[in-house]
């Protein structure tokens, strides 16, 4: 049986939500972007005047005002954000229950189940489309489709208040005529390497035979084939299926490089408590553990360590740290940016191999005490206690991992 | 298209014992009640000055007004433009 799916994306998000609060911000060039102060200063989302300056989503806010002097940066609000996209996914369930969500502002809909109930597909889209115009403020592009991939280009295509509709008869002048860096999960590496077999066009990658493919990128190269192809049939996830959690992680750009080793144990020390918690919360507890360090020149790398035992205390995890800073950290480099996480992880049923060299008893008080941390705060907020390494700089560790709004981006697979 | 304004405004409201919310009286600057007559209907709605929620399409004082309750607040739509404290001193 044939599968209608939509994808359904808010256009420029963010900038969306922040003119439809404030209508004013339509007349003029505006974008969405971070504290330069905090040094979060990029470009998050703009909209459609400032487009025509050439500003571009990810540049630092100082290149974008060099483009424009008269850009109005709004700094974003994530709870409002949150708020809106949440009312707007409220209007997908009423149509379906398999909605999964792609970040805050795209999602997939399997429509096929409600057909009998709401009618032709191409309605549904009409009718969710203006539904949104109407009652939250926001305007959306449809992709109509019988795969996830095509949807996702059918939505990319007009932007704003598309709608399209691929379908398997009219998939071949439709999506083959576009350029390949225009599939999904094609980036410019990817990209590059199929310039220079002449593969430009998607119909040409799709014509290609799977093996040759297959030969030039390995696995990548077969899925992107069939992505060409239309013959993805990766399922809709149901809205109530959660996604298992498979690393837990917090990073940070500090508001000014960390040069001491002092410095940059203060600032983990922090991450590695809010990553603890996390996983405490989850029940959840992990034996590799993962330091990643950016350098002021934005090379970043990322090291790892497998524990002897799964772990989801902050003092066992930052011992971890300690050894992959001694082993790895260069002392004459000042950090722009720094990041703790632990996979491979296991239910925490309490429960552990004990060994002979540690004294179990510790551990033991170990969890009693950071449990009763993670309690304190729970009743009288976050910063009503912190480790005493972290004062010593208290300018580069006033910040909350775990309670500040964070979006991690989020892979297909 | 006339332009409205966004006007925050006290709500009072009688909540039944289903839980159902009718808006009795609209308090304009914390000062004056104004007699919600009736209310035509109630959905969820986009304002046009801004912000949206739910829509309170309400008779007052013989006029049909827009009442939206956005999130935790209450707005209403106006013509009248709020009086502009930095350019106007």
């Amino acid at each position: 049986m044939e599968k209608w799916i939509l994808h359904i994306d808010i256009n420029h998000c963010y900038a969306q939500i922040e003119e439809m609060k404030n209508p004013a911000l339509k007349e003029i060039p505006m974008a969405v972007g971070g504290r330069e102060s905090n040094r979060h200063g990029i470009i998050l989302a703009k909209n459609l005047l400032a487009k025509k300056y050439r500003i571009k989503t990810g540049e630092p806010v100082r290149d974008a005002l060099k483009k424009c002097p008269k850009l109005r940066i709004i700094h974003p609000d994530f709870t409002d954000y949150q708020y809106y996209t949440t009312k707007v996914k409220d209007i997908y369930h009423e149509y379906t229950d398999q909605v999964e969500s792609y970040g805050l502002d795209e999602a997939w809909l399997d429509i096929t189940g409600s057909l009998k109930l709401f009618g032709d597909p191409i309605d549904i889209a009409r009718t969710i489309q203006t539904r949104i115009k109407n009652e939250i403020g926001l305007t959306v592009s449809v992709g109509i489709s019988f795969n996830k991939i095509f949807a996702k280009m059918g939505s990319d295509m007009f932007k704003p208040y598309g709608l399209v509709h691929i379908s398997k008869e009219n998939y071949r002048e439709i999506v083959w005529p576009l350029d390949i860096g225009d599939l999904f999960y094609v980036g410019q590496a990817t990209k590059t390497k199929l310039n220079q077999v002449y593969i430009t066009k998607i119909g040409q990658l799709a014509r290609c035979s799977k093996d040759y493919i297959k030969s030039l990128l390995g696995k990548m190269g077969e899925v992107l084939w069939l992505f060409a192809n239309g013959f993805d049939m990766s399922a809709v996830m149901l809205a109530t299926s959660k996604s298992v959690v498979k690393s837990v992680g917090n990073g940070v750009t500090a508001i000014k490089d960390l040069t001491t080793l002092d410095e940059l144990r203060s600032v983990l020390l922090v991450l590695c408590d809010s990553v603890a918690s996390r996983l405490r919360d989850h029940q959840l507890k992990g034996f590799v553990v993962t330091l990643s360090l950016r350098d002021k020149q934005l090379h970043s790398f990322t090291r790892q360590k497998k524990r002897e035992q799964a772990t989801n205390l902050c003092q066992e995890i930052m011992a971890t740290i300690d050894d992959l800073l001694a082993r790895h950290r260069d002392e004459n480099a000042a950090y722009r940016s720094v990041g703790v996480r632990v996979s491979d992880l296991i239910f925490d049923n309490r429960q552990c191999q004990l060994s002979l060299f540690e004294d179990p008893n510790a551990k033991v008080d170990m969890y009693k005490l950071e449990t009763a941390i993670d309690s304190l705060r729970a009743r009288y907020g976050y910063y009503s206690i912190s480790r005493g390494l972290t004062r010593a700089n208290s300018h580069l560790t006033d910040f909350n991992p775990k309670g500040d709004h964070t979006i991690a981006p989020k892979g297909y697979f | 298209m006339e332009q409205v304004f966004k006007h925050y405004v006290g709500v009072i409201a009688y909540i039944n014992m289903t839980g159902q919310l009718k808006p009795l009286y609209i308090v304009w600057n914390e000062g004056v009640k104004y007699k919600i007559d009736l209310v035509y209907r109630v959905f969820p709605a986009a304002s046009q000055a801004g912000g949206g929620g739910i829509l309170y399409e309400c008779k007052v004082a013989h006029k049909r007004i827009k009442l939206y309750q956005e999130k935790n607040r209450w707005f209403i739509e106006t013509s009248q433009a709020p009086f502009d404290y930095w350019s106007e001193s």
